[in-house]
């Protein structure tokens, strides 16, 4: 983790923390407060309250949030629930009955809120690969904070009462506020992008297991909101002071998040790894099916209590939520995201509403008492595990069909690939026969480590196609008990990356490693010593890479000198292994070797070598691999090892930039060389670029800009040079205006109508740099959604982009660019300009003459061009300037204009 | 001789290069040449290889199989363009029915040009996609009578 990260994470976690202190302070003095002066009889009704404006406050807060900068928002609904507490603190001891009403269904809001903030601000903060990294640091803080929370409650309840336990939140929450300042980001939240096709429900109720995910949920939100009444009454009974109240729901929530942290440190993974995903889910409906008997058996008991809530509150955020998550692996990542807030979300808060009114049913209208629940809960987790029974038929279906057609992101995942379900599914697709899908399957099980595997993967090493060959190997290599027999025969495979592959199972596996790559490396066959040379170079230890010495690099320019001899593929293979020699500069055979392979008449040789000189970094051949810019055939492999020689390669391409002796070839190649090497030396040369490069180069460099900022944006842009640009791109823009708008009839000649083409299209270009020079400053995604919304043609998507830019934009900027961006009529737009830049071209004299004057020389021919047969003084005057014009097209066009006229 | 800017003029009117910028276009303008044909000369037959495209710049130009009139090309049309973009021979002849000057673009040249300017070849396949998604429409509409 770099120290801009940490300057990030610290504070955000701190934050995290915090809020979740403060809820489980909130939490127990919400409970305790509700029974001492409501009473248990209304929490259900309370609950169904909770339900319905929870859902409806989710929808709000959900289109606020797609609307307001971050900032803003955060601020505005902190700054919101703050007065709220001073409120409450100021209300509650008036003892008004709808109060408490309201300070109940607050506080659900109040955690909802708060920590759905930090979350979107966590995402608009890191990317996904720093999302993987850093959130188990947020997640763990947060437990932190609620299990603080929870313990300091039941301390100081005692001491300051209740009723001021908010007071404290507010001064946790106005700490919290401080910390997100320093981490605020002028940012609109991540938003999704356009959905289309069906909706969530269609999706859910096509797909047996999002039918088993969804039931599931509903379930364990009904039982749930059973289970919590119970518990609830439990307590109201057993403690009548309403602080104790207090003190001992804080102390239970702040345990209760302790044994939730074991649990899931200690036993989720065993217990998914050993007994598969069906089994875990089966823990939280038994647990509550233990705790109902509890209450049934021994009513009023605080234990039972304690043990029918210990599974909602411990276990449900635990084991069970990662079953849960590993029920989507075989969700394709599109529907997993259009239905998982649904299924999260909605059904939760709608199943809840439903157990309370249940509740409601059997306690008021038929007049059982709570204890009594305990037989409901009991027969809704019966039909709970049935349904978990089935459903793993459901699962293993969704999976085996997910790897058929690829839909699962290995990437994304975070969960263990060696639950045992899961890599039966793993199993049956490598002996399905269809080779894309046994290659994904033993990608996925490249990091597995199972007894049942060897065999399968073992078979697949006389599969024909190399690429299976290849990944079966790296499986094996990770695996014990590998039978070597198949593997040594590989060490000859025609595919090199199977043979080095092969040699190293068998140094794995194998004794004597050192002598085997020795002995390969002496036995003179040509398959062999590539083998061990590959191998060494990738898995070889410092001692085994001395073993590559003169002699050996001497066998294999050897071998290259027999070239006539030689198979093209094997020259490929030498070429290929050239650039994984570690130092090969110090190797007197080596550099013959690749001369005569930069030198070969064979293209594909040739940039095979030009791959591997990418990979060795020696500054010796850079110059010969910039010459090979010019090379359209070998361009491609070129920038890619000029790029590989990483910051070292910027420094020699700085000075290209901009000079016109340089040929165009290698400086047009520039921007994209330096955008692949991910660095603040890169922004910076880019930005350079910009300034210093050939017109017609600098939309190349912007690009390459908008790549590195997609890839890394920690990176430093710097904004007031950015902010520059976009003034002079905004300048460019709105000359162009008033260029057109003395040009309005273009209907007059061909000639006219060429250059009002040219122009419009250079204000396309104009209005892309605009937006992506915007992406450099603010959110790319958004921009680009933005720029996309704003050209598309339909004025209702053009608008949402405007209202887009005008609230993310800050004020500065806002009113210079939207002006002009937003007029739809020219007059509209030349005012907008008058007020930044004045109005400086009037009539066609001004704007030839600025035309002229323009450093685009496409713009300058239309120009010339536009003129016509009768000129006018002034015009024969600037054409005649025109005549000694740098650019071969615009003097052409000059002649030919002149020439015209004077017949 | 044409200059850039006239070449430039003409292109912009052909089908496939209608989505090209302008100023990518005067690129294509610098490698297109001019040649002039008598009237019944050939400028290509059938079942020849295709390496090149052509515009009218002034005459007239007559495309057939054998003795079948498939069309006449006039100024500013062009004609077996299909060569920029496959190896097949040439399905019909062009000859002209007039003393006629044209523009030829050569496919050598226009493909190098491609692999170095993405404008030209965004707007290329702009152009294409437009042209099957009016077939598509076209069939579509068919199928719906």
């Amino acid at each position: 983790m770099d120290r801009d990260e940490w300057s990030r994470i610290l504070p955000l976690s701190l934050a995290y923390g915090l809020v979740m202190a403060s809820l489980y302070v909130l939490k127990p003095a919400r409970n305790a407060l509700f029974l001492d002066r409501i009473g248990i009889d209304q929490l259900p009704y309370v609950l169904v309250m909770v339900a319905l404006v929870g859902g409806v406050v989710a929808v709000v807060f959900t289109r606020l949030a797609r609307q307001v900068r971050l900032d803003r928002l955060i601020l505005g609904t902190f700054l919101f629930l703050m007065t709220n507490l001073l409120a409450f603190w100021y209300a509650l001891p008036q003892g008004h009955a709808w109060i408490f009403y309201l300070f109940y269904i607050w506080v659900n809001l109040y955690g909802l809120l708060a920590t759905a903030l930090l979350w979107l601000l966590a995402n608009a903060l890191f990317n996904a690969r720093q999302a993987r990294r850093l959130f188990g640091i947020i997640g763990s803080a947060g437990i932190t904070g609620a299990i603080l929370g929870g313990a300091f409650t039941g301390w100081i309840v005692k001491r300051v009462g209740t009723e001021n336990l908010l007071l404290i939140c507010l001064a946790l929450l106005g700490v919290c506020l401080l910390l997100l300042y320093v981490v605020r980001t002028r940012e609109s939240a991540p938003r999704r992008g356009r959905e289309s096709g069906e909706n969530a429900l269609t999706l859910i109720g096509r797909s047996d297991l999002l039918r088993l995910l969804g039931s599931m949920a509903a379930l364990t939100a009904v039982v749930a909101a059973v289970v919590d009444i119970q518990f609830n009454s439990i307590v109201d009974q057993v403690f009548t002071d309403k602080d104790a109240k207090t003190a001992f729901f804080g102390e239970f929530f702040a345990y209760l998040s302790i044994c939730a942290l074991i649990f899931q440190v200690l036993l989720t993974g065993r217990i998914l790894r050993s007994m598969g995903v069906i089994w875990a889910l089966l823990v939280l409906p038994l647990s509550m099916a233990a705790g109902s008997l509890a209450v049934l058996f021994f009513p009023g008991a605080l234990l039972a209590g304690i043990l029918v809530k210990t599974g909602d509150g411990g276990l449900r955020h635990s084991i069970h939520k990662s079953a849960v998550e590993i029920l989507y692996l075989p969700i394709s990542p599109e529907v997993k995201k259009r239905t998982k807030v649904l299924l999260d979300t909605t059904v939760d808060n709608l199943a809840t509403g439903l157990g309370a009114l249940i509740v409601i049913f059997f306690t008021t209208g038929l007049g059982l008492s709570y204890q009594y629940l305990s037989v409901l809960s009991l027969l809704l987790v019966g039909v709970w595990l049935a349904l978990v029974l089935r459903g793993r038929s459901a699962y293993v279906d969704g999976f085996r069909r997910a790897l058929e057609r690829r839909e699962i992101e290995a990437s994304e995942l975070t969960i263990d690939f060696s639950e045992a379900a899961v890599l039966d599914s793993l199993i049956a697709s490598l002996e399905s026969g269809n080779e894309r899908q046994v290659v994904y399957a033993l990608d996925m099980l490249v990091e597995v480590r199972a007894a049942r595997l060897v065999a399968p993967v073992h078979a697949l090493l006389g599969h024909t196609a190399a690429e299976v060959r290849y990944r079966a190997l790296r499986v094996l290599a990770n695996q014990e008990g590998v039978p070597l027999d198949g593997v040594e025969v590989l060490v000859e495979d025609d595919d090199l990356e199977v043979r080095i592959e092969a040699l190293h199972c068998l140094c794995v596996h194998g004794t004597e490693r050192y002598q085997r790559l020795q002995q390969a490396l002496q036995s003179g066959v040509h398959k062999t010593l590539t083998a061990a040379m590959g191998c060494i170079a990738a898995y070889g230890t410092e001692e085994e890479q001395q073993l590559i010495d003169g002699t050996v690099v001497g066998a294999l320019a050897q071998s290259a000198a027999v070239t006539a001899v030689m198979a093209k593929q094997e020259q490929l293979q030498a070429a290929q292994l050239l650039g994984r020699l570690e130092r090969a500069d110090l190797h007197p055979h080596l550099q013959e070797t690749i001369r005569q392979y930069m030198e070969s008449a064979d293209p594909d040789i040739v940039e095979q070598t030009i791959l591997s000189l990418g990979q060795l970094k020696i500054e010796v051949y850079y110059p010969w691999l910039l010459e090979k810019l010019k090379d359209r055939d070998a361009r491609p492999a070129a920038r890619q090892s000029l790029a590989a020689y990483g910051v070292s390669s910027l420094k020699k391409l700085a000075p290209l930039v901009g000079d016109e002796e340089v040929d165009l070839a290698i400086r047009s190649s520039i921007p994209r060389i330096v955008s692949a090497i991910p660095s603040q030396e890169a922004v910076d040369l880019l930005l350079d670029g910009i300034e210093r490069a050939d017109p017609q180069l600098d939309f190349a460099f912007i690009k390459g800009l908008s790549k590195l900022r997609g890839q890394r944006p920690e990176l430093n842009f710097d904004r007031p040079r950015i902010e520059g640009l976009l003034q002079e791109v905004l300048r460019s823009y709105f000359d162009i205006i008033q260029v057109l708008n003395v040009y309005t009839d273009s209907s007059e000649s061909a000639a006219l109508k060429l250059l009002h083409k040219a122009l419009s299209e250079k204000q396309e270009q104009n209005v892309e740099r605009i937006f992506r020079l915007l992406g450099l400053l603010y959110d790319p995604q958004d921009m680009h959604h933005a720029y996309l919304g704003y050209v598309s043609g339909d004025s209702t998507t053009r608008g949402s982009a405007l209202e887009l830019l005008d609230n993310v934009l800050e004020r500065v900027l806002k009113e210079l660019v939207l002006p002009l961006l937003d007029a739809v009529a020219a007059e509209r737009v030349l005012d907008a300009g008058r007020h930044h830049f004045g109005i400086h071209i009037n009539d066609r004299q001004q704007a030839l003459q600025y035309l002229l004057e323009s450093s685009d020389p496409w713009l300058r021919a239309c120009a010339v061009f536009s003129v016509g047969i009768d000129i006018e003084g002034t015009q024969a005057s600037l054409l005649q300037e025109a005549q000694d014009d740098p650019h071969p097209v615009v003097r052409e066009t000059v002649q030919m204009v002149l020439r015209r006229a004077a017949s | 001789m044409l200059t850039v800017v006239e070449k430039v003029i003409l292109l912009q009117e052909v089908d496939i290069f209608s989505e090209v910028p302008t100023e990518q276009l005067s690129y294509l303008a610098a490698i297109a040449t001019e040649e002039e044909f008598e009237a019944g000369a050939v400028i290509y037959q059938a079942q020849e290889p295709a390496a090149a495209m052509f515009v009218v710049v002034e005459g007239q130009v007559r495309l057939h199989r054998g003795a079948m009139e498939i069309n006449v090309a006039g100024q500013g049309e062009a004609f077996g363009s299909w060569a920029l973009f496959d190896d097949e021979p040439r399905v019909t002849a062009a000859t002209p029915l007039v003393l006629t000057q044209v523009l030829r673009l050569d496919k050598d040249d226009f493909i190098d040009l491609l692999a170095d300017n993405v404008r030209i070849t965004q707007g290329v396949l702009k152009a294409l996609v437009n042209r099957v998604r009016g077939l598509i429409g076209r069939v579509g509409g068919a199928g719906g009578q």
